[in-house]
């Protein structure tokens, strides 16, 4: 048995300053890297396209040679695992449908252009359900990602391969993207920490479209230092992107203060606390509220009863965009493709689509298209936009008098496989706490609340706008008292 | 016609060719004559992933439109998304503007003012639509009914487009036919559309006859085609209708080569776009300064210039709108002008001579210019002028000049056009004329009126070069002479 | 609320979207699709009529673009995912 070198039980953070000082590291670290992948991947499966060890280390020699030069790069020599719904140039993205099998995509991603400028190499793209469509990642058209918790578990989704490769160190952090909870929730259920961020504050230029009013990318790590460094690295301006803010320099690395930075006023909603909830998880997130106070911040209960409209509010909204930002797959341009010749445009689309595109994306496309058609549009679409505007101006409202709103992040712990499936309304459920900061565009991250049974439970923390700074800190903070990072889950702890 | 009851209304598609970018993303917005496929980016090919972003230039050129179009601007621009699945539209969908919840078009209730059988017609304009152009589909065969498969280039995919929508206010085709010349010329005079770059104007046409359904004609390109394929359905759909047929609320297709409209393949269900607000695309606030700073700079507007036209060079009305109904024939009078002055017998000749000429011959105005360049013109007007040649003569020339391409002095001495004014040659010519037709002679002596014969007769001999109004004058002393009368 | 049949309506939005349902997942879309609809119905109960829609969240002034040329792909680059070229066109199906 190969002894792992000691590098790959370290922060990204912590990393990148070992590899400033020596760069001749960075090749011993990726090396122990590709030894955990050989370990743990077949258990868990994490990756649809792992870039071979050899072009891997050809791009470590290149970072480490601009760090021989001086170069400053903030990610210098980390592998980033990136969810394979954000395109990567020359490196196939899938989105793990059939109907992008084969998509190699001619350019990349803003935020990959920004890692790899800071010297970041992608180390591979990870599995996820099928166009993000999913909470579970049982939704990929190729294969299924484990708990490494408890291997018969989901590891939640929809960027479940993501926090999967980060929590069992197949990773140092990772991206993934965040429609409903899809950051969050196997963020909760990895033992990991991910934000969603402001909508707009990250570039979604070349995340492969869901929800696009809703969703985000986002960064997951094992703890939340490493998530404020990538987050630094991602967020800002982007000329490509028209919802992008307009805010530069962000640096949050400023905010991993042991103390609070401002008298926070935490408030829990009383529809999130009340029906619903596993008991496990309530007494993880009365354990968490206990370390707020015991900092002498202020608890205290607010009601919010539009929030029980939010979840089918929030999955009329994503149907109908999903509906139409996945009409483009045809299989003329890209992807699974039908011989043309001789067939009519909508014999052939029918037959790409039928055949490329999975059950439940199906069954998304078919509602969303019902809920914008002609004598359903103001009756559904309109509707949830108006219900959206309700929850927005409560929240705007909410944020006047407290800093942050603290909830689950999950109703429940990690579900069995199959479970969550027998029953579609089931799956929404697993996002009943998540999609609240979707719809009204504010930032929300998921913390380890606590580990019961051996499987971890989610914290989630929504604040204002732009209070991503504020949210690290807090997060921080509970990372300090709770001791709960870099943590190792059982069904992989023998391997790294 | 009139008595048919006829409504049309008016889709008019223009791109905005004063653009150095696509709509949404930074392509080249020049895309004729590339090769296929070669003018594409991740944005208008559709790429999974890929973001529109719009182009400024292309709302302040909307803006101008619709105040030049005296429509109400809409104090947010917003994006709407147009569902249908087609193989030129690479996301099967179409970035573009619609009047519903959430959405609202950049302008609506405008109008055109036309001119119509002397009087004047105002022609409401619904609504003005930003909206992108899919790509091109080519067919092997050349016929979309017989190829096996088709072939898609997406270098125009992007496109910026304005659609100009019109209400059922035109009653006939050659209205029709106005609508459009005025909204070209309009579109010319705000320097955002090339009209005569190929596709560059596209029109759909709606028509309906009292007791008929409405017929949507696609596809037409010109304004001359809206007249003729107009001209078609009027005399299509009033045949069946006086045969007891009925008229089918249909799509049809103007094929510009056989000049008839074929009905398209009926669909199974009734189109249902779902549009709503483009998410990629949040609105864009058009704020009062930004109009009024627009407006400030907006040209001089045919209107305006015809009314300059009538008052700084005593045009008559006629005169000065068929000028100013196409921009280069305006510049060009102009220039003329400002050449060697003249500008009411300039103006003559630009519309009844050059203009018409170039209508029969059926080449561009903006090459025509080029040859018989003002320059040219201007010495074919001294010429008149100082009596070398004459007005008839002048008639001729110009045809021959833009036929092939020569300079005037030349055509006037190679063929020999210099204007007789001599008395003595002439008074020859008129005695040959006067011993050959005695006839004609003797109704002349009876009825001044018949003089006219004998001049056109000395007019045939001489191929026109003969002075009219001296030959006249000579022709009425010798029969005088011959009468006897003092 | 559906104002026609389930069978009837999922066949007209499945024309419109282009997904045809096959025999042995109909069972499974129609039933889920039952739910999920009288899911979406809960919210019928509210009375919105003198709400205002909200359809993105931003609140700054969006993204607007000079008039400047940028790079376009290259044809390989165009062509790279593409299945059926033909004389640098893409070939599509009939449109007739």
């Amino acid at each position: 048995m190969i002894i792992l070198s000691k590098l790959i039980r370290k922060g990204a953070t912590e990393l990148v300053e070992l590899f400033k000082s020596d760069p001749r590291l960075i090749e011993e670290y990726i090396v122990s890297v590709y030894e955990v992948i050989d370990r743990v991947e077949d258990l868990v499966r994490s990756y649809i396209t792992l870039r071979p060890l050899n072009e891997v280390l050809a791009d470590g020699a290149k970072v480490r040679e601009t760090l021989t030069n001086g170069f400053k790069g903030r990610l210098a020599g980390l592998l980033v695992a990136v969810k394979d719904v954000i395109v990567t140039k020359n490196l196939r993205t899938t989105c793990a449908s059939k109907i992008l099998y084969d998509f190699i995509p001619p350019y990349n991603a803003t935020v990959i252009e920004r890692i790899i400028g800071e010297g970041g190499i992608v180390v591979g793209k990870t599995n996820m359900d099928e166009f993000a469509m999913g909470s579970t990642t049982e939704n990929s058209a190729f294969f299924k990602t484990r708990n490494p918790w408890d291997l018969d578990r989901v590891p939640g989704g929809s960027s479940g391969g993501s926090a999967v490769a980060v929590a069992a160190y197949e990773a140092s952090i990772a991206l993934g993207s965040d429609t409903g909870g899809s950051i969050r929730v196997p963020a909760a259920y990895t033992g990991i920490v991910g934000i969603k961020p402001t909508y707009g504050l990250v570039s979604r230029y070349g995340l492969i479209s869901y929800g696009t009013s809703l969703e985000q990318i986002g960064p997951m790590a094992r703890n939340v230092s490493d998530l404020a460094l990538l987050l630094s690295v991602i967020a800002g301006y982007d000329p490509h992107d028209s919802t992008s803010l307009k805010v530069r320099d962000l640096n949050y690395m400023e905010f991993l203060k042991p103390t609070p930075m401002k008298k926070y006023r935490i408030a829990i909603i009383r529809e999130c606390v009340s029906e619903g909830v596993d008991n496990t998880v309530l007494t993880a997130f009365n354990r968490s509220l206990r370390r707020f106070e015991e900092e002498g911040l202020e608890v205290l209960e607010v009601s919010i009863p539009i929030i029980k409209y939010a979840l089918p509010a929030y999955y009329i909204i994503a149907m109908a965009e999903a509906s139409s930002n996945l009409a483009r797959y045809d299989g003329i341009r890209y992807g699974y493709h039908v011989s043309v010749e001789g067939r009519t445009w909508d014999e052939v689309y029918t037959e790409v689509r039928s055949e490329g595109f999975g059950l439940e994306v199906k069954k998304r496309i078919l509602l969303g298209t019902f809920v914008l058609s002609a004598g359903y549009y103001d009756q559904y679409y309109l509707k949830a936009s108006k219900i959206r505007k309700l929850l927005y101006d409560e929240f705007m409202k909410l944020f006047k008098e407290v800093d942050v709103v603290v909830t689950p992040t999950t109703p429940t712990t990690p579900p069995r496989f199959g479970e969550a499936l027998t029953d579609p309304l089931k799956l929404y459920l697993l996002d009943t706490y998540t999609v609240v900061a979707n719809l009204t565009g504010l930032p929300a991250i998921s913390i380890p609340s606590d580990i019961v049974n051996d499987v971890p439970v989610g914290l989630q923390l929504i604040g204002p706008r732009l209070s991503e700074g504020y949210l690290i800190n807090l997060a921080y903070i509970h990372e300090l008292k709770s001791g709960l990072k870099d943590l190792v889950p059982t069904a992989v702890s023998g391997y790294v | 016609m009139s008595n048919l009851d006829i409504k049309i209304g008016l889709e008019v598609h223009t791109q905005i060719t004063s653009l150095k970018t696509k709509l949404f993303c930074s392509c080249p917005s020049d895309y004729r004559g590339k090769p296929p496929n070669t003018n594409v980016c991740p944005v208008c090919l559709g790429l999974p992933g890929a973001l529109p972003v719009v182009n400024i230039e292309a709302i302040r050129a909307a803006l101008m439109v619709a105040l030049a179009l005296k429509c109400e601007i809409s104090d947010v621009l917003v994006f709407t998304r147009k569902h249908y699945f087609y193989p030129d539209l690479p996301k099967n969908y179409q970035i573009s503007q619609y009047d519903g919840p959430g959405s609202i078009p950049i302008a609506k209730n405008g109008y055109i003012v036309i001119g119509v059988d002397g009087g004047l017609k105002k022609v409401r304009i619904r609504r003005i639509n930003i909206e992108e152009d899919p790509g091109k589909i080519v067919y092997p065969t050349g016929s979309l009914l017989t190829s096996k498969y088709t072939l898609i280039d997406y270098n125009r995919s992007g496109i910026a487009l304005l659609e100009i929508v019109s209400e059922p206010d035109l009653r006939s085709p050659k209205e029709a036919r106005a609508f459009i010349d005025k909204l070209r010329s309009i579109l010319e005079h705000l320097g955002l559309v090339n009209t005569e770059l190929e596709g560059a104007l596209r029109v759909d046409a709606n028509i309906s006859l009292a007791g008929g359904s409405r017929v949507e004609i696609k596809n037409i390109s010109s304004a001359k085609d809206v007249e003729r394929a107009l001209t078609y359905e009027i005399i299509r759909q009033s045949k069946a209708l006086e045969t007891g047929e009925k008229v089918r609320r249909e799509t049809r297709h103007w094929d510009a080569i056989r000049k008839v409209t074929v009905p398209l393949r009926v669909k199974e269900f009734e189109e249902d776009y779902r549009y709503f607000p483009d998410p990629d695309l949040p609105p864009v606030k058009i704020s009062l300064k930004l109009i009024e700073e627009i407006y400030q700079k907006l040209p001089e507007l045919p209107d305006q210039r015809i009314e300059r036209f009538i008052k700084t060079y005593g045009l008559s009305d006629y005169l000065a709108t068929v000028l100013v109904s196409e921009k280069v024939l305006a510049d060009y009078f102009e220039e003329c002008v400002k050449y060697c002055g003249n500008p009411e017998i300039i103006g003559n000749i630009v519309v009844n001579d050059f203009k018409r000429w170039v209508d029969e011959m059926d080449i561009e105005v903006s090459k025509a210019v080029k040859i018989l360049t003002p320059n040219q013109l201007c010495q074919l007007v001294y010429m008149l002028n100082n009596n070398i040649i004459n007005i008839k003569i002048l008639k001729e020339i110009i045809p021959k000049v833009l036929k092939y391409n020569k300079d005037v002095n030349t055509i006037v001495y190679e063929e020999n056009y210099i204007d007789i004014s001599n008395e003595e040659v002439l008074m020859r010519i008129i005695d040959e004329v006067i011993k050959e037709n005695p006839k004609a002679v003797k109704d002349a002596l009876i009825n001044p009126k018949a003089v006219n014969y004998l001049v056109g007769q000395v007019m045939k001999k001489t191929r026109g070069r003969a002075n009219p109004e001296l030959t006249n004058k000579l022709i009425i002393k010798k029969l005088k002479e011959l009468s006897g009368t003092p | 609320m559906l104002k026609e049949d389930l069978k009837v309506w999922l066949e007209r939005i499945s024309k419109l979207s282009l997904i045809r349902i096959s025999s042995e997942e109909e069972e499974i879309i129609l039933n889920d699709m039952k739910k999920i609809i009288e899911f979406f119905n809960t919210i019928n109960s509210l009375d919105l009529s003198n709400v205002e829609p909200l359809f993105m969240v931003l609140k700054d002034e969006p993204v607007v673009r000079d008039d400047e040329v940028g790079e376009s792909l290259s044809v390989d680059e165009v062509l790279k995912n593409v299945k059926e070229v033909e004389g640098g066109f893409i070939k599509g199906p009939k449109t007739a």
